[in-house]
Formats: C-alpha cells, structure tokens, sequence
C-alpha cells in the first residue's frame, strides 16, 4: 500500500469499515502519523452523531445486568504515563497502555507523536494494537526512566536517561513470574542513555525488572534490581 | 414542540453542548475513581446511542444486549484512563459501541450471509434512520442537524456512508453490493465523511 493510499484510509478506518489486514496497517501508520490522528478523531465524532441517529432506549432489565458486572469487575490503573523526548530524531514518544490503539485516542497518555514511521514505532505500534496490551513504568533508585509495554509475547522497552552501565556491562530486562526471573535481553542504551527495543517475551509477567549485569548477560540476575514494576496481571 | 421541552426540561445536556463543553465527562471521571452511581448516570445517558448502534449492526435483540453490556463494561474498565481533553464521552463510547458491534457480526455471519441479507432487504438505510425513535437525551435537535448534513450529501456518497456505518460492512463489501470498484467506494465514504464532519463540526 503506497503511503499516499494510506493517508487515505481514516474514513474507513473511523467507520470500522477496513478489513482486518488494512485495519492493522492503519493503525500501526496512525500511531505515528499526526495527520492521519487528527483526521481519525474527527472523523469518529462525526461517525457518532450519525449513531445518534438511531439511537434506541434498550430494555430495563439491561442496566441491572451490567451494574452487577461492574460491581464484580476491576478497573484499569490511572496510567502510568511515560515520556521520552529524543531531540536527535525530534521524535517524542509516550507510552501508555492497555488499550488498543484504536480507542487509545481517546484516553490519557495516548499514543505515539511522531514525524513518519520507523521499524521501532510502528512495531510499539502493533503491540498497543493488542487489545491485551499493557505498560508499566519501572521505578527505581538510579537515574532515567523505563518503561515496557507488551502483549502477544512482545515487548517494546523505552528508556531515557540511563547512566552507562560501565566497561563490560550491560543493562539486562528480566520477565518475572512464578517461576522466577527469565532473561529476556540485554540492552545497550544509545549516547544519550535511551532505549527503544522490542524483544520476544513469551509468558505472563507479574513483574519486570532491570539490573546492570556483565555484557555478555547472566542467565539470573546476580545484581541488585536497579528498576522493577509489578504488573496488574 | 418536543424540542424545546426538552430545552427546558434538560438545561443540563444541551445548554453545555452550546458552549462546547462535554455535560458527561465529570460522570466520567466520576465513574474513572470507581463512582458506580456516576456510571449508573452514565448508562441512563448513553445507553440509547450505544443500544441503537449495536442493535442496528447486530440485529439480534438478545445479541444486541450482549454486546451492550460488553460495551459498558468495557468503559468501566478503561474510564480511570478517560482523558476528556482527546474527545468527547459521546464520541468515545460511540467508538467503542461501532467496533464491538461489527466484530460481532463480522465474526458470526460471513460477509456473504450479511450481504444477502441486506439485499434482500431491499429498502435503503435511510429508512432505517427516519423510522428511529428519539430518546430520552435531549439530542433531537442535534439529529435534525445531522439528517440535514446527510440530505446535503450526494445519493452516492450518502448511500456508502450509511451501509458503512449503519449497516456494518467494509467499504469493499460496499463496493460489491453496490457492483462499483472498491477505489470509488473509497473514495465516495473519505468524500462524504470530510462533507459531513465539515458540516457538523468535529469536536463535539
């Protein structure tokens, strides 16, 4: 699809109106396109006043139903909202989550700024696309910030501010579960100390964590866990 | 008549609107901090917009409930995240009430059965539109506003916005039950979407 067609597409796109391939490349473009954004939003609050149309008083017995279902289910956390500016590229990315990209439009901290698409935005992209999809910010005691968003067995690390780990040594990404800690990666943060990696990360993590181990990785972690988020799961 | 009752019955939901701001956001962030009143007001203000879109896609009465109540819970889980400065509640929960709607029927009928369905019904989707009963929300007004907009859009273009939308198909299955090339269907719905947001305006 040439990027011109895709510009193209936000209609549709606002009136579900994509099959499922074209609805996927859309939202992995739109994520990281400004224009295509601003023509989605628009055209989906105009797609509603034609849904007021029709509107239809459902059955009483209806509210009951779902008043006892949402008194029996959790909510999502406020968001842990991340931000990494990365003046080099002039890209600002934010990270969110849980929520597909489809409805991220329309809640906080939503979604990817950026000027045209890169291997790295479009594949964060297709992860929040997950309607599974979640992200933590990592706390911890150093310097700089790391955030993870995942689903489907992928993970995409944004980080910033990350001191070098020093000669020899490598920061390394831990998915924690039941089990234990499994390595997942080690990464290497750029000059200016950020991260923007995707990796595989099959399984269900009740936490993350990242030490600082020797650069050839560690098959458990050795060093104290410099940052660590425990996920909602 | 009912219009200006409505005016005067419920200040609160039109007189807002006119100053642009969004009478069921502080619902929402309400409902966002575990308000389960707050999102039982919600419910009472949005499930007839919610309702009619997914029962005009899906149908089914039964089915239609069901995904209501997907629907609903679904803003529960996610309204600690609603952010009222990137929409509309309105245009949010529409959103969310299209897609689950067409996922529904997409992945129980086969677009074939859909589209014979629809061709044998034989009667445009505007019909299904004048036939609507208006509810309870003070949106009479607004809706007269929008079947204006629609009046003013090509037959063409009105056509494949509304068997879009309304009716649930891709544009391509528009193209074939219309027997036009999917690049004019294209075209046409992009056409009658910028005609229509132009018209109503965008950020309500």
């Amino acid at each position: 699809m040439s990027d011109t067609e895709i510009h193209h597409l936000g209609a549709a796109y606002a009136l579900d109106a994509l099959d499922p391939r074209e609805r996927q490349a859309f939202e992995a473009h739109f994520a990281t396109c400004d224009i295509c954004r601003v023509d989605v939003a628009e055209f989906r609050a105009t797609a509603v006043r034609l849904g007021e149309l029709v509107s239809e008083r459902p059955p009483a017995s209806l509210k009951a139903s779902i008043m006892s279902e949402i008194a029996e289910t959790r909510q999502f956390s406020p968001l842990p909202v991340t931000q990494l500016a990365d003046h080099r590229r002039r890209r600002a990315v934010v990270v969110l989550a849980s929520v597909a990209a489809a409805l991220a439009l329309f809640l906080a901290g939503a979604v990817i700024a950026g000027r045209g698409g890169d291997d790295f935005g479009d594949q964060l992209a297709t992860i929040m696309s997950d309607p599974t999809a979640q992200t933590v910010r990592l706390g911890g005691e150093g310097p700089g910030t790391i955030s993870v968003t995942w689903a489907g067995g992928r993970a995409a690390v944004v980080a910033a501010g990350l001191p070098d780990p020093g000669d020899g040594k490598a920061y390394e990404l831990w998915l924690i579960d039941g089990a234990g800690a499994h390595a997942l990666s080690l990464l290497d943060p750029a000059d200016d100390g950020s991260i923007e990696r995707v990796v595989d990360a099959k399984g269900s993590p009740a936490a993350w964590g990242v030490t600082i181990e020797s650069d050839e990785g560690s098959p458990t972690p050795t060093e104290p866990i410099l940052f660590v988020a425990e996920t909602s799961a | 008549m009912g219009v200006l009752r409505r005016l005067q019955a419920r200040p609160d939901a039109t007189s807002i609107r006119a100053d642009g701001g969004d009478p069921l956001a502080p619902l929402m962030v309400r409902a966002g901090r575990g308000d389960q009143a707050a999102f039982g007001d919600l419910y009472d203000a949005l499930s007839g917009l919610v309702y009619g879109i997914v029962r005009n896609i899906v149908r089914d009465p039964s089915q239609s409930e069901e995904v209501t109540q997907e629907v609903f819970v679904e803003v529960w889980r996610l309204a600690p995240r609603f952010d009222e400065t990137r929409g509309s509640v309105n245009a949010w929960v529409g959103t969310v009430a299209h897609r689950r709607a067409v996922d529904r029927v997409r992945s129980e009928q086969s677009s074939r059965d859909r589209l014979e369905r629809d061709q044998l019904k034989q009667e445009p989707a505007s019909d299904v539109v004048a036939d609507t009963v208006v509810d309870a929300h003070g949106r009479e007004y607004d809706r007269r506003r929008v079947r204006r907009a629609l009046d003013r859009l090509t037959d063409v273009q009105r056509e494949a916005v509304e068997l879009a939308y309304f009716g649930g198909h891709t544009y391509r299955e528009v193209a074939a039950l219309l027997d036009q090339p999917e690049g004019t269907i294209k075209t046409r719905i992009r056409d009658a979407m910028i005609r229509l947001r132009d018209e109503l305006g965008a950020s309500e």
